[in-house]
């Protein structure tokens, strides 16, 4: 019986990572088309629209500006998760629960209201769209993702040690540098890596409040409007590679922090079982 | 390291108050605690003390009133620059450095030569008996190591004054034991003044010098541990401190002054403590201060139960449906369950309560 349902939930499973992966592993492995179609026959392995976009300027400046936007955006937006999370969480502002909420709002608003919204106040306030418009739209939208990341890793800190490094002599910037920082650095370069991924490939918001320059997938959706260009293959592939990698790294850092912080943070049960820290984390 | 100026006022708290969104949770201290004294903040959860210890440390404000350490007034200081230092309940060591960087913490913040912190922090740990521990992390050491390293770390700075957040409230009732007396060894051979928050009155008892026992707030009484026991000043001091039995007397008049009378009988007690002239008082008896003999020899209750401690049993009993507890330190009982006995009380070794 058992045995019967583990096959069957298996399967489901297998079907579900099928139905997600399948599409991308096409765009990928078109990426490395010989001929100039996005379909079968595949003749290839072939760099030629690796090489194409490479040497393509109007490619090279949306890189330019996607990557710029996604480093600014990033750090700006787990600079103020990490402030605000800690704020809400050392438990001396009124509210807390609001405030938790608030930093995650931007999740529940609809993108495509978020990108109108933002377009009718730049232009109230007479900000002309440009590539500060996008970075300024993307802060907003990635700030609750590293909110969620940092709140997380708040939730279970235990603030005594704050005040044991006061105690000790160490004035606020003494503490944050000396302990809350090496202890939640993982953390937030894993918030920053999680907002840089997410704001590489968001096109919705941002094709509201962009002006005459290009992101990646903003040009990406440009192109498609003209034709399946398979260099738009090769594009999308990269983009898959650099939010992918963010993603892995981010994955390994939170998940060090889930195990180690936490372990080392809880003197109580250590000595017994070193392993279990690590199960705990998995489940 | 602190001088031993006997009976000089390390830290002095006048008029202090202090209230969460409307809860009074100090209302009203006035203390002065002398240097090099171990004194005890005692009382259930929720009287004030962790908030009059927070005050102390600089991490709560007081709505009112003035600290005082050392004489400088440092209500207003931040705590990084108060000349105390603190040991939290759950240790609050430093995840991320060793035992050993742990207690040079607050040695590096003050730029101390390396190898002068290196000297210092190897005394320490061999003060609290870790030398060994000194490369281990936080979480490669027990809870009572882990305390030891957080007293170790606290004293780095040779502080006025040691303030420590139930420090033992998380251990084991083992390890709570052994390093009651450890603290107690170490704050005789630093002499520093320590100031210690328990819940636990047979800790306050064991440990300090004196005990500030708070309610609501409040100091309810200040004094040594072997006082508060043998002269409660109120019946909150006398029921939360050891076992009490609380018994109404009459004052009765006789020849040459008054006597105290319970259930009918004239107890032996000279000195009415000012009571002559009430019609009532409430006299605080402890359970070792009740003998049981046979029906006729004393007020009749009923044994209700016996419950055995390890080298007493405590009885309790019933006269005419008040409750009553007697002590009595026996390996077999002499007294059964359900048995009539006769009941009498040491009243010259009970405290007169004031209502």
């Amino acid at each position: 019986m058992a045995a019967i349902r583990s096959l069957s939930g298996r399967a489901l499973v297998g079907l579900a990572l099928v139905y997600l992966i399948l599409p991308v592993i096409v765009v990928v492995v078109f990426s490395f088309q010989g001929a100039s179609r996005t379909g079968l026959p595949f003749e290839g392995p072939s760099l030629r629209w690796f090489d194409l976009i490479l040497n393509d300027d109007a490619f090279r400046s949306a890189l330019s500006a996607t990557f710029t936007v996604a480093v600014t955006a990033a750090i700006t937006s787990s600079a103020i998760a990490f402030c605000g999370a800690l704020a809400a969480s050392r438990g001396k502002l009124p509210y807390p629960g609001f405030i938790r909420g608030a930093g995650l709002l931007p999740l529940i608003v609809p993108p495509v209201f978020i990108g109108f919204a933002l377009l009718i106040a730049f232009g109230e306030f007479g900000i002309t769209p440009s590539l500060f418009t996008v970075y300024l739209a993307h802060v907003l939208v990635t700030v609750p993702l590293a909110w969620s990341v940092m709140l997380a890793r708040f939730s279970g800190f235990d603030f005594s040690v704050e005040e044991a490094a006061r105690d000790l002599g160490a004035g606020r910037l003494k503490v944050l540098s000396r302990v809350t920082l090496p202890l939640t650095w993982r953390s937030l370069v894993g918030a920053t890596l999680i907002s840089f991924a997410f704001s590489v490939d968001e096109f919705v918001v941002t094709n509201f409040v962009i002006g005459a320059d290009n992101t990646l997938p903003v040009m990406i959706f440009s192109r498609l409007r003209r034709s399946i260009d398979p260099s738009i293959n090769a594009i999308a592939t990269l983009l898959l590679l650099t939010a992918v990698l963010a993603g892995i790294v981010a994955w390994l850092l939170l998940r060090k922090s889930a195990q180690g912080e936490a372990a080392a943070e809880d003197p109580a049960g250590d000595l017994t079982d070193p392993g279990m820290g690590k199960e705990s984390a998995v489940a | 390291m602190p001088e031993q100026n006997a009976g000089e006022t390390i830290v002095e708290l006048k008029g202090i108050r202090r209230s969460f969104g409307g809860v009074t949770a100090v209302d009203g201290v006035d203390l002065d605690v002398i240097r090099g004294e171990f004194l005890a903040f005692l009382g259930p959860s929720g009287c004030g003390k962790t908030t009059l210890l927070r005050i102390i440390a600089g991490f709560e404000s007081a709505d009112e009133g003035t600290v005082l350490v050392a004489g400088q007034d440092v209500t207003r200081m931040p705590p990084e620059r108060r000349p105390l230092n603190m040991v939290f309940q759950r240790y609050a060591l430093f995840p991320h450095l060793t035992v050993a960087e742990n207690v040079a913490f607050g040695l590096r913040l003050e730029k101390r030569p390396k190898a002068q912190v290196r000297a210092r922090v190897a005394e320490l740990l061999e003060l609290v008996q870790l030398s060994h521990c000194a490369k281990r992390y936080p979480n490669q050491i027990s809870g009572g190591q882990a305390q030891r390293v957080a007293l170790a770390r606290a004293l780095a700075r040779g502080p006025e004054v040691l303030l420590l957040d139930e420090p033992l409230t998380a251990l084991d009732r083992a390890v709570r034991r052994n390093l009651q007396d450890q603290l107690k060894a170490i704050q005789q051979e630093v002499g520093t003044t320590f100031i210690y928050v328990t819940h636990d009155q047979e800790e306050a008892m064991a440990m300090s010098t004196r005990i500030a026992l708070m309610n609501e707030g409040r100091i309810n009484q200040l004094a040594a541990p072997g006082e508060l026991y043998r002269r409660p000043g109120s019946r909150f001091a006398a029921s939360f401190v050891g076992d009490a039995n609380i018994l109404l007397c009459e004052v009765a008049a006789e020849a040459g002054g008054a006597a105290l009378v319970w259930q009918g009988r004239r107890l032996e007690r000279e000195d009415l403590n000012g009571a002559s002239d009430l019609d009532s008082v409430r006299l605080m008896v402890r359970p070792e201060d009740v003998s049981l003999g046979p029906a006729d020899t004393g007020v009749r209750g009923t044994v209700r139960a016996s419950t055995f401690h390890g080298f007493y049993w405590m009885h309790e009993l019933e006269i005419d449906g008040d409750p009553l507890v007697a002590r009595e330190i026996a390996e077999q009982p002499g007294v059964e369950v359900g048995q009539t006995v006769g009941i009498s009380v040491d009243a010259r070794r009970a405290a007169i309560l004031p209502d």
